[in-house]
């Protein structure tokens, strides 16, 4: 998937820690918390990441992309 | 914070991963926001005073040969203060491992980070593991966050002195445990053959 996206593993975790805060999609089940962060690499290469809370508190990366499109974009500078 | 400020889609409950990948390969997850905004220290707490003697452990999960799904952990294990100058790479370096580990982990390194520019640094050691299976992949890593996590708190706290062996042994059980399900040690190349035959 990332690989797909041509980002590399390192860059999107560096684009997660580079944000203070990360927006929730909506879940019947409360098992089930998905986040997707805006962030940027340390080279300044803007991405969105997909993450999963894990019920251990750790996190999963599902992908990470960069922004497409107005929308995306104008999401990702407001972030 | 902004709660419910629009109704979107609602995502589904995942049977695995790569459904899960898949899943969002074919659905835009801007459709399923619901305008909730979510400190990174709500969801995944925040480094304790002294917070530069944490260390995060991030075990990275090469795919497998089931699906196309990278798998990673991130597991944090609280490092004493008086062993933050210690070089806890050396734990994972190839003459340190346990015998029969070398064909696993291939990489690791150091660095400073944090929850954008509010959170105190903490420090990571990256790890890289290669698996011939994803569901191999996901038992080691619930093996591993078990073992990892188990150095945290409480009475199960180990001193400062005995958390190096308690780390490495957390090793030796992986490779242990890999060995004795069948995991087949890839390469960088094997792995990357995988991914594109």
């Amino acid at each position: 998937m990332l690989e797909d996206h041509g980002v590399e593993y390192e860059e999107a975790v560096e684009a997660l820690r580079s944000v203070t805060h990360a927006e929730r999609a909506g879940s019947r089940f409360p098992d089930v918390r998905r986040y997707i962060a805006r962030g940027h690499t340390e080279d300044g290469r803007l991405l969105n990441v997909v993450f999963a809370e894990e019920a251990d508190g750790t996190a999963r990366i599902v992908t990470a992309y960069e922004p497409m499109g107005d929308k995306q974009r104008r999401r990702h500078g407001r972030r | 914070m902004q709660v419910g400020k629009r109704k979107g889609l609602m995502v589904p409950r995942f049977r695995n991963e790569g459904e899960e990948i898949e899943f969002w390969e074919t659905h835009d997850i801007e459709d399923y926001l619901t305008g909730e905004v979510v400190p990174m220290e709500t969801i995944f707490g925040s480094a304790p005073a002294g917070a530069a003697s944490d260390l995060v452990v991030t075990l990275r999960f090469r795919r497998g040969i089931e699906d196309r799904a990278p798998l990673s952990r991130h597991f944090g294990v609280a490092i004493p203060p008086e062993l933050t100058d210690r070089d806890f790479g050396v734990l994972f370096h190839r003459e340190a491992l346990p015998r029969g580990l070398d064909c696993y982990l291939v990489d690791y390194r150091r660095s400073e980070s944090s929850w954008g520019s509010s959170g105190p640094p903490i420090r990571e050691l990256m790890a890289e593991l290669n698996v011939s299976s994803t569901a191999l992949a996901e038992q080691a890593a619930e093996l591993i966050a078990t073992r990892v996590n188990g150095a945290r708190g409480g009475a199960r706290q180990p001193s400062p002195a005995a958390l190096p062996r308690r780390l490495q042994r957390t090793i030796g059980s992986i490779a242990r445990w890999l060995r004795e399900y069948g995991a087949v040690p890839l390469t960088d190349e094997q792995a990357e053959a995988l991914l594109h035959p």
